[in-house]
């Protein structure tokens, strides 16, 4: 027992100075922001669930990075870059990591047509020619012929809330830190 | 030959094991699923569970928290000489089961669509309160046998000591603040990052040097060659090793100051690395002698290597916003889990094999193994290579604004071909690889019942 007390009192000492710099240091400095943009709809909120249980992250990002650092702004992702701000209003922020699709921080400014967004989840690759994204298929109903209103093929509640919430993807309000 | 043959934990450390190479299964079939399904978005007929957002989150849970933990637990209960005779061993077997119900149900969460999104937390959450218990489970009987050691602690045991003492403190840290009664917005991303980087440095990395520095001196019948070094790496590795994380939010949303002792913290790793790489070539040039444990956990340390030189240069602001958002960030991770903790976890194994049948693998095994650890290096640098080499070129074309989005997409798809090659060459070796184990470990049975 004896030769592990004095590791296990650095142990300690790192892991402890490690959790005050990087958990609560973050905590203590973030948590009370004042928050840009307009709040979401319940039914945004719940597309952001949505967006995070399919793991829509896995290919799209929402962060831009400084305009002298890349060239964000002139592919049309978005204005400015993205800064803590612009996560308050986020239950789980979803900056996602990889960019195997576009930057979606603002898609909601750049594809405001609900119906778009919907035809685009159902069938990416018929909206965007090319588009490696999979099909949404499976957040659509098909109904019988006849069984009107809403013919055909019918968006669940999932897949309205998961637009919804795309929609409200918008960090176009300008801020003054993000000037740096 | 050796205690652990009779020993009472024989079955439990093949339990752990056993289900670690399933995961590790596992894992690379998920994989090698999500790589098809890039190329081809479709293939599998639209099914949900396929599409690439559910997939890829289960492939890597299988591998990080399957496999390469399963793995690492696997090796701390064999180097640390556990405790406690019978309670130990029934601590064990209910902390493996607990941990693999946890992963059986996060995984099939994950693909029914119920992932919490939170990066490398994606398990539901009671999930992840089961795999704690689990790990406390096992870790009495773990600690236990470590409290045993004599005065001073061996260079394996402190390094399992360190990686031992940082994952349930990450686990309940990131629990509380992300998973249970998660902190505001801005405030998640550094802990993202803090868990999602100790995940790997501190809790599985460390133990893969734990095998390296504890098998490695067996294999070869000699003492360590720099065990002063390496225990001044191990310090440094701790005290820096627990900031690096915060180097992945440079340019993100998060306050400068975060980003720049990330920054610092990466280039300052750079001692404990060095630390490896000296033993590494220590230990080649005493010769592994193409013993096949040798060679798995001298490529982990390579591995180690190769990626403490990768976060130094990508660090810097002339690489950074290239490889950043790109496929290069993929091949990291990947190199990480396979390179570094899957590698020391299958070397691992087969150098405690003898430990469990009482004899040294057979010649044609021992030719076999070797042809198996070229397919395992071949694959890996196709696998890391191919989507290093995509990233980069990504990079370059995302960062050229005259180069359209799409443009970038079809300039990386033959190199995500080839990498899902390599994941169906690996997958095949784990395959076989497997059947060699069983064979092995069933004519150690046969040979015990013929007596």
């Amino acid at each position: 027992m004896k030769a592990l007390l004095l590791p296990l009192a650095g142990l300690a000492l790192l892991i402890g100075a490690s959790v005050l710099g990087l958990v609560v240091a973050p905590v203590a400095q973030l948590s009370r922001l004042e928050p840009v943009g307009v709040p979401r709809s319940a039914l945004a909120e719940r597309g952001a669930r949505i967006y995070r249980a399919e793991g829509c992250a896995e290919c799209h990002t929402q962060q831009l990075r400084p305009v002298d650092v890349a060239p964000e702004t002139s592919r049309g992702w978005g204005l400015r870059r993205t800064v803590p701000r612009d996560l308050v209003r986020d239950e789980v922020p979803v900056l996602g990591t990889l960019r195997i699709g576009p930057d979606l921080a603002n898609v909601g400014k750049r594809h405001p047509d609900a119906a778009w967004q919907l035809r685009h989840l159902y069938a990416p690759s018929a909206v965007v020619p090319g588009s490696l994204m999979p099909s949404y298929a499976f957040l659509f109903q098909k109904r019988p012929p006849g069984s009107a209103p809403g013919e055909g093929i019918v968006p669940t509640a999932d897949a309205e809330a998961l637009v919804a919430y795309l929609l409200s993807l918008d960090q176009s309000v300008l801020v003054p830190e993000a000037k740096r | 030959m050796d205690a652990f043959s009779s020993s009472s934990f024989r079955r439990p450390l093949l339990f752990l094991f056993g289900s670690a190479f399933f995961w590790l299964l596992a894992g690379n079939l998920l994989s090698l699923i999500a790589a098809l399904g890039l190329p081809a978005p479709d293939w599998f007929g639209g099914a949900a569970w396929a599409a690439y957002g559910r997939i890829a989150p289960a492939a890597r849970t299988a591998w990080e928290v399957g496999g390469a933990s399963l793995g690492a637990l696997g090796i701390a209960l064999f180097v640390a000489r556990p405790a406690g005779g019978s309670w130990g061993r029934a601590l064990v077997w209910a902390g493996g089961v607990a941990w693999n119900l946890a992963l059986l149900g996060g995984l099939g969460g994950i693909l029914r669509g119920e992932s919490t999104g939170i990066p490398g937390l994606e398990m539901p959450r009671p999930m992840w309160t089961l795999l704690l218990i689990g790990y406390l489970l096992l870790a009495l009987p773990i600690f236990g046998g470590l409290a045993r050691s004599g005065a001073v602690l061996s260079v394996a045991r402190l390094y399992l000591l360190g990686a031992l003492a940082w994952f349930p403190i990450l686990l309940a840290v990131a629990g509380r603040t992300l998973l249970c009664a998660s902190v505001a917005g801005p405030a998640q991303p550094p802990i993202v990052a803090w868990f999602g980087q100790g995940f790997f440095l501190l809790w599985l990395a460390p133990v893969a040097l734990a095998a390296f520095y504890h098998f490695l001196p067996e294999r070869l019948g000699r003492s360590l060659r720099h065990e002063g070094l390496a225990r001044a790496g191990f310090w440094a590795w701790m005290t820096v090793g627990g900031w690096t994380g915060a180097a992945r939010l440079v340019d993100g949303p998060a306050p400068a100051w975060l980003a720049s002792a990330g920054v610092a913290a990466s280039i300052a790793l750079l001692v404990p690395v060095l630390a490896v790489a000296a033993e590494a070539r220590a230990a080649w040039r005493s010769g592994v002698a193409w013993d096949p444990a040798c060679c798995f956990l001298l490529a982990a340390a390579v591995a180690f290597v190769v990626l403490g030189m990768e976060g130094f240069l990508t660090a810097f602001r002339a690489l950074n916003p290239v490889v950043r958002f790109t496929w290069w960030e993929a091949a990291r991770a990947d190199l990480a889990l396979y390179g570094v903790a899957s590698l020391a976890f299958l070397g691992a194994f087969l150098a405690i094999v003898p430990h469990l049948t009482g004899r040294e693998a057979c010649s044609i095994a021992m030719r076999a193994l070797r042809i198996h650890f070229g397919i395992a290096i071949g694959g890996l640098c196709l696998w890391v290579g191919a989507l290093a080499q995509g990233g980069l070129l990504q990079g370059l074309g995302l960062l050229d604004p005259r180069v359209p989005f799409s443009a970038v997409a079809s300039l990386t798809s033959p190199f995500l071909w080839l990498s899902a090659a390599a994941l169906l060459v690996l997958f095949l070796n784990h395959l076989s690889l497997a059947g060699l184990g069983i064979a092995t470990l069933r004519s150690r049975a046969a040979s015990e019942e013929k007596k």
